[in-house]
C-alpha cells in the first residue's frame, strides 16, 4: 500500500512534465492572432521563413514569452519551496519576506530617479533590492536563533509597507513613467524576447540544479534545528546558503518577469499536497507547477480580451491572495 | 573615370530617391513612401489621417489610462485596426499587420523600442511631452514618411492662417491663465511648454504655470491651486467622469479664486483638447477657443462654462 502510494507520487512528476508540455503547446495557439493547431504546426514547419507572419509571431513573440514565463514561474516556485522549508514557515514566500517589495522599490528607483541608466540596470537593481529587503526582514524577525512563522509574516508585511511607502514617495516625482513602473510591479511576461531568456537562463541553469543537488541538506534543515544539529550539520552555514539560494532564485525571476504575485506561495503548497514535503519530490513538483501556473496566467493575459494585454501578475495575485488569507487564518489558529 | 562618375551619379540619384525621416532616434531611410504604418500615440493617428494616409493599426484600445480615440476623431478612424493600449500594445497584433514602419513615443515606449524594432523600423517622436512646435515638426516628418510632404506643408500653412485669425480674437491685456486636466482623482497642471500651453502662448495667451523639475505637466491639490490663484482657469474634463474639481467647487476656497469671481472658469473635453495633439485636433481646438470667448477673455458662457456641482 505504502509502496503503491510512493509510486503514485513518483508518477506525478512525469505527469506534471506532460502537463507543462501540453499547456506550452496550447499556449502557442493563443493570442491577439488566433491560430488553430494545424496552423501552429504549419508555422512551426517553416520557422526560418521571415515572411511568414504566423511563424514570426510564434518564434519572435510567443515562444520566448512561454519559455521566460515557465522559467521564471519555476524559479519563483523553487524559491518559495526553499524558503518555506528552511524558515519552516508556510508563509515564507518571496512576496511575503520582502524580496518582491525590495525588488519593486529598486525598480522604481532605477526607472524614475535614474532615467539615463542603461536598460540592464533595471534587472540588476531589482535583484540587489530583493536581497537587501530579505536580509532586513530576516534580521528583524530572528529571535534567539529562531524565526517564528507569525513573526516573519508580520515583519514581512511591515517591511513591505515601509518599502511601499518609499516607493510611493518616489512615484510622486514621476509622471508618464508611472505606467511603465507599475506594469513592472504587477509582474508581466509582456515583451519577453529571446534576449531576456538568454539573460535569465544562465542563472536558472546554475541555481535550479544547485537546489536539486542540495535536496538532502534542505530536508535536514526543514526538520528543525535539533534534528539538523544531531545529524552533524553546520547549521548556520547550511541555513545561510539555502536562504541565499532561495532569494537568488526569486530575485533573478523578478528580472525576467517583474513580480508575479504569489507564485512562490501557491506552487510549493500545491506541490506539497500532491507529492510530499521531501525536497527530492517537492522541488521538481514545485518547479513544474510554478511553470504551469505562469504559462497559463500569461496565456490568459494575452488571450482573454485581445489585443489588450493584462499583466499576468494580476491573474496570479487574483488566485494567490485569497489563498494567502486562508493560510494566515490557519497559521493564526495553530498558535 | 567615366564609369566612376556614372556610378557616383547613380548613387546620388539613389540618395535623392530615398526618403529620409529625421526622428529622435536618428534618421530612417526608405526606398519608397511607407504605406503600412502602425502608430502608438493619438497625435500620430490624427496626423496620418489629416495627411490622407491612415495607419493600418493604432493603439486605440480602452484599457487602464487609455480612453480610446478622442471623440473629435472618432468618425474619421475607419479601417484602422486596434493594437491595444498605448503603454502595452500587443506586439502580436502589430506584427500581424505587417507594418513597414512603427511610430512610437520617444519617452513612453523607451523600453519597448528594441522589441518594436524587431518587428519593423521604428520612428520615435516626443508626442506626450512635446510642445506645439515639436508636434508641428513631426507633421512634416510624417508627411515625408508617407510621401505626402507637400500635403504636410499645406496643412501647416492652413493651420498658420487659422492661428492668425484666432490671434485676432485674443485680448492682449488678458491676465495669464492656468490650464489643467481634472480626472476623478487628479488635477494636473499643463504648463506653458506642454502642447496646449504652448499653443495658447502662440495665440497670445500667457500661461501661469512654468515647468518644474523639467516636467511640463505636474499635479497640484486645491491648496496649490489657491496659491496659484489664476485669473482665468481652464479645466479639461471628460463627460463620463466626475472630476475632482467638482468636489473642490463646494469648498469656500474655490469661490475665492480670482477666476471664479471673474466668471472665467472654462471647461472643455480633455480627450479632444489634450490627447489628439495633431493638425485635426488643433483645428477643433481653435474653433472651440474662439467660440467659448476664452481668447477674448470674455466670461465663460453656455456649454463652455464650468459646471458647478448640484448642491
Amino acid at each position: 500500500m505504502k509502496a503503491a502510494r510512493a509510486g503514485l507520487k513518483l508518477a506525478i512528476i512525469p505527469l506534471l512534465t506532460l502537463g507543462l508540455v501540453v499547456v506550452g503547446i496550447a499556449a502557442l495557439g493563443v493570442g491577439a492572432v488566433r491560430m488553430s493547431l494545424a496552423e501552429v504546426l504549419q508555422a512551426l514547419g517553416n520557422l526560418g521563413n521571415a515572411d511568414d507572419t504566423h511563424g514570426r509571431i510564434l518564434y519572435d513573440l510567443r515562444m520566448p514569452r512561454i519559455l521566460v514565463g515557465a522559467l521564471c514561474g519555476a524559479m519563483f516556485a523553487a524559491s518559495g519551496a526553499i524558503l518555506q522549508g528552511v524558515v519552516r514557515n508556510p508563509l515564507a514566500s518571496p512576496d511575503i519576506v520582502g524580496v518582491a517589495a525590495g525588488a519593486g522599490l529598486a525598480a522604481v528607483f532605477t526607472l524614475i530617479l535614474l532615467p539615463q541608466a542603461p536598460l540592464w540596470a533595471l534587472p540588476v537593481g531589482a535583484c540587489l533590492g530583493g536581497f537587501l529587503a530579505f536580509v532586513l526582514v530576516y534580521l528583524l524577525s530572528i529571535r534567539t536563533g529562531e524565526v517564528l512563522p507569525i513573526r516573519l509574516a508580520l515583519i514581512g508585511v511591515a517591511v513591505e509597507a515601509s518599502l511601499d511607502a518609499l516607493r510611493r514617495l518616489i512615484l510622486v516625482r514621476a509622471d508618464d513613467g508611472v505606467a511603465q513602473a507599475l506594469t513592472f510591479l504587477v509582474g508581466t511576461v509582456y515583451g519577453a524576447d529571446w534576449e531576456r531568456l538568454w539573460r535569465v537562463l544562465p542563472f536558472a541553469l546554475l541555481l535550479i540544479p544547485l537546489a536539486l543537488i542540495l535536496h538532502q541538506k534542505l530536508d535536514v534543515l526543514s526538520f528543525g534545528d535539533s534534528t539538523a544539529k544531531s545529524l552533524g550539520m553546520r547549521l548556520e552555514l547550511g541555513r545561510l546558503v539555502a536562504l541565499l539560494l532561495g532569494v537568488a532564485l526569486a530575485s533573478v525571476a523578478v528580472t525576467g518577469t517583474g513580480i508575479l504575485g504569489f507564485v512562490g506561495l501557491i506552487a510549493p503548497h500545491a506541490a506539497r499536497l500532491l507529492v510530499s514535503s521531501r525536497f527530492h519530490l517537492l522541488l521538481p513538483a514545485s518547479l513544474l507547477l510554478g511553470a504551469i501556473l505562469v504559462v497559463v496566467a500569461d496565456t490568459l493575459a494575452r488571450g482573454l480580451v485581445p489585443p489588450l494585454e493584462i499583466p499576468a501578475g494580476l491573474l496570479t495575485t487574483l488566485v494567490g491572495a485569497p489563498y494567502f488569507l486562508y493560510l494566515m487564518r490557519r497559521v493564526g489558529r495553530a498558535r | 573615370m567615366i564609369n566612376r562618375l556614372l556610378a557616383l551619379l547613380v548613387l546620388s540619384g539613389l540618395a535623392l530617391a530615398q526618403i529620409q525621416v529625421r526622428h529622435d532616434l536618428g534618421t530612417l531611410s526608405l526606398g519608397a513612401p511607407a504605406k503600412r504604418v502602425v502608430v502608438l500615440e493619438y497625435s500620430f493617428l490624427d496626423t496620418l489621417i489629416a495627411l490622407g494616409v491612415p495607419p493600418v493599426g493604432a493603439a486605440i484600445g480602452t484599457q487602464g489610462g487609455d480612453r480610446g480615440v478622442p471623440p473629435y476623431l472618432r468618425s474619421r478612424v475607419v479601417g484602422v485596426t486596434s493594437v491595444g493600449s498605448r503603454a502595452v500594445p500587443s506586439l502580436e497584433a502589430i506584427l500581424a499587420l505587417q507594418p513597414q514602419v512603427i511610430i512610437a513615443d520617444t519617452f513612453v515606449h523607451r523600453d519597448l523600442i528594441p522589441q518594436l524594432q524587431r518587428i519593423a523600423p521604428v520612428v520615435a517622436f516626443s508626442s506626450r511631452r512635446g510642445s506645439f512646435d515639436d508636434l508641428n515638426k513631426q507633421v512634416v516628418e510624417m508627411g515625408r514618411l508617407v510621401g505626402r510632404e507637400a500635403q504636410a506643408q499645406k496643412l501647416l500653412q492652413d493651420q498658420e492662417r487659422l492661428l492668425l485669425k484666432a490671434r485676432a480674437f485674443a485680448n492682449p491685456k488678458a491676465p495669464p491663465l492656468l490650464l489643467a486636466v481634472a480626472t476623478p482623482d487628479s488635477f494636473t497642471v499643463h504648463t506653458n511648454e506642454s502642447f496646449i500651453g504652448s499653443l495658447l502662448e502662440h495665440l497670445g495667451r500667457k500661461s501661469l504655470a512654468k515647468p518644474q523639475n523639467n516636467q511640463t505637466q505636474y499635479q497640484v491639490g486645491l491648496e496649490g491651486l489657491v496659491a496659484l490663484n489664476p485669473a482665468t482657469l481652464v479645466v479639461f474634463t471628460a463627460p463620463d467622469e466626475t472630476p475632482v474639481v467638482r468636489g473642490w467647487a463646494r469648498n469656500p476656497l474655490w469661490s475665492r479664486l480670482e477666476a471664479a469671481q471673474r466668471g472665467r472658469i472654462y471647461e472643455f473635453d480633455r480627450d479632444n483638447w489634450t490627447r489628439g495633439r495633431g493638425p485635426l485636433a488643433t483645428r477643433f481646438i481653435l474653433a472651440e477657443l474662439i467660440d467659448s470667448g476664452l481668447l477674448a477673455d470674455k466670461p465663460a458662457s453656455g456649454a463652455y462654462s464650468f459646471k458647478m456641482p448640484t448642491p
